[in-house]
């Protein structure tokens, strides 16, 4: 099988899409003739011409409302926000026309619009360049959250997202552009809902979200050795999100961490670790664990960043942690 | 301007207005649930502008009036019940004032004003990209001028050469404040030279005149050449939203009423039509008025699981 960039396998499932159907359109800013500030739109512009791949002026707001105006009246727009940290600007355009105007009207229209973003730190982008921000979106009714961390899962999830008449806010990891995967030439595609278990395990459920996949991934391999069984399941879709597999798993392990890089305070682990409570609290066999950033804004200066933010060593920590308790 | 047009202008502008009243006097006797926001003075503005549309033409609306919706062929008694909550309304009792119906080209009325501006570049795209020369009207109050997005949309249609016509009706209050306390320069419309884009300012309670700008706006649109700005001056004659505070805008209430759109039509008419024939058309609309309030109060609402339904598409 080819090894290719998660960023190439994106820009893969733009092209093939964008190729089958022609009212799929990305406008974003940069996304045009530079091909995106991280290469991920390149080439699309000289072949689709720039009616269908549009660099916009630095109005993040008014980018996201033209998605959905595009996109209710019949058009698929591909919106590119360059830092999720961004999509503050556009709150009113995400959280309350993107994600309500298809139910507000009584299901008259829809809004089949893909927002794609990047998020997280770990390269010292300081606080407003580096937030993991999903626990907010699905916070919202009526968005889906999709966030994949392999080459084969972003290019599946996003050639379903162009095939999906809901909104989608597609989460793209900055540190994660670059990382190699396996991915088929030929046609698939990645139903929402359906998590994937990364590592099989028997003594603690890890549910691990976007970077704290690979994080939890390698954590499990090293725990391994010294005789724990981890399992790891990549979420994949926050919104919808797939209890069944998470459950189905607390059951036979009797143990869960969460892992994520968004802070902890409210975070997609308090929302794990509530349906755990409410749904197997008799399969547990001990406290819920969670390995989160810390509760303030991401800091600039390496020793500082590497101390809020988790990562693998933090996961390794939180599973004998949890095992204990 | 021939007889058939003019009455039925005339026609639309009472069922405006007379909408507004059926909703008022619902509001009063406790039926509607929620919030109305009354354009009762301001028709010609709505009724002009989209007079001439096409079906396929889009309009995105502001809070005030149904007048656009109303224009544009849409049923008064599905816009009475939604506004009572119920089934049978536009929005199936989810929306409430939020009336829309795609395929009339009503794309919808934002809760938040002026999200407006950044939607109809998105339908301007749309319109674009089908080559149908479709165009698209953004209504919105002199108060939503100052909404942050509106600057940067205008830009966009501009820089894109979109078919938009940006349409302000300047009643010159924005909720309880005063538009020289709340605005740097007095005429909305010198903000179209920033943008690249023709902007006019129009007497907003004489519907021909608006009707005659904004034909020339859509024109312009429809052959590829781009959004213009068109300001109507006009007067709000009730509060912001019905129970809101009223006290600042009532010397310009009483004021408006010498400038009373539909008397203002009524004389230009009064050369063209009988007594007899505007008298046929008064009592059509209080049939459909009659009928409007009763559909409304009479319709069922809905059943309370309702509210789980339409969220996503499934498949």
């Amino acid at each position: 099988m080819r090894n290719i960039t998660f960023s190439e396998a994106i820009n893969e499932a733009l092209r093939e899409e964008m190729l089958k159907n022609p009212d799929i359109f990305i406008m974003g800013e940069d996304v045009g003739y530079a091909g995106g500030v991280r290469g991920v739109t390149k080439g699309l512009l000289e072949e689709f011409g720039d009616d269908r791949v549009r660099d916009t002026p630095i109005s993040e707001a008014t980018i996201v409302g033209a998605g959905v105006g595009a996109a209710i009246t019949g058009l698929r727009p591909v919106v590119e926000i360059m830092y999720s940290d961004f999509l503050g600007i556009a709150g009113d355009e995400v959280f309350n026309k993107m994600a309500k105007w298809r139910y507000m009207h009584g299901s008259s229209m829809k809004v089949p619009m893909v927002l794609r973003t990047s998020c997280g730190g770990g390269f010292g982008g300081a606080a407003e360049h580096s937030q993991t921000l999903e626990a907010l979106f699905m916070h919202i009714p009526g968005l889906q959250v999709i966030y994949p961390t392999t080459a084969y899962d972003a290019k599946g999830l996003l050639k379903a997202a162009l095939n999906d008449d809901n909104p989608t806010l597609f989460l793209e990891h900055r540190l994660l552009y670059k990382a190699r995967g396996e991915v088929p030439e030929e046609e698939y595609t990645i139903p929402f809902g359906q998590a994937d278990i990364k590592r099989e395990g028997t003594d603690i459920t890890v549910v691990a979200v976007g970077y704290e996949v690979p994080a939890a991934i390698a954590a499990a391999d090293k725990l391994k050795d010294q005789g724990i069984s981890v399992e790891v399941i990549d979420l994949r879709t926050l919104v919808p999100l797939d209890k069944a597999t998470i459950l189905k798993s607390v059951e036979k392990t009797g143990r869960l961490l969460i892992a994520e890089e968004g802070h902890k305070t409210n975070g997609v682990g308090a929302e794990i670790a509530a349906i755990a409570a409410e749904e197997a609290i008799y399969d547990l066999e001990g406290p819920v664990g969670r390995v989160a950033a810390l509760d303030v804004p991401i800091p600039y200066s390496p020793p500082m960043e590497s101390y809020v933010l988790p990562n693998e060593e933090k996961i390794i920590k939180g599973i004998k942690e949890t095992l204990k308790g | 301007m021939s007889k058939e047009r003019l009455l039925k202008m005339y026609e639309l502008m009472l069922l405006t207005r007379g909408v507004d009243e059926t909703l008022m006097d619902l509001f009063k006797g406790g039926h509607i649930p929620g919030f109305i926001h009354l354009g009762i003075g301001q028709e010609a503005v709505p009724v002009g502008a989209c007079f001439d549309l096409r079906e396929e033409d889009y309009v995105f609306i502001h809070h005030r009036g149904f007048g656009h919706s109303l224009t544009k062929g849409l049923s008064p008694q599905k816009i009475a019940a939604e506004l009572c909550g119920k089934v049978t309304g536009y929005s199936k009792g989810k929306g409430g004032f939020h009336i829309a119906d795609p395929e009339k080209g009503v794309m919808g009325i934002s809760g938040s004003v002026g999200a407006n501006f950044p939607l109809s570049v998105g339908a301007g795209i749309t319109c674009q990209f089908r080559k149908k020369d479709q165009v698209v009207l953004s209504f919105y109050g002199d108060g939503t001028a100052n909404r942050e997005v509106a600057g940067p949309s205008m830009n966009l249609a501009s820089v894109w050469k979109l078919p938009v016509v940006f349409i302000c009706e300047n009643n010159g209050w924005a909720i309880t404040v005063p538009m020289e306390k709340s605005t740097a320069t007095p005429r909305i419309s010198d903000r179209a030279a920033a943008y690249g884009m023709p902007g006019e300012t129009v007497d907003g309670n004489d519907i021909l005149v608006v009707n005659e700008a904004v034909n020339r706006a859509v024109e312009r649109a429809r052959n590829g050449e781009g959004p213009s700005l068109i300001e109507c001056t006009t007067y709000r004659w009730r509060p912001h939203a019905e129970g809101y505070p009223y006290f600042a805008a009532e010397a310009d209430a009483v004021k408006g009423k010498d400038f009373c759109p539909i008397d203002k039509l009524k004389e230009s008419l009064a050369k063209e039509a009988t007594e007899q024939e505007l008298a046929e058309v008064e009592a059509k609309v209080d049939a459909i008025l009659k009928e409007t309030y009763e559909f409304a109060v009479n319709s069922p609402q809905p059943e309370p699981e309702q509210a789980l339904e339409g969220l996503y598409i499934r498949r």
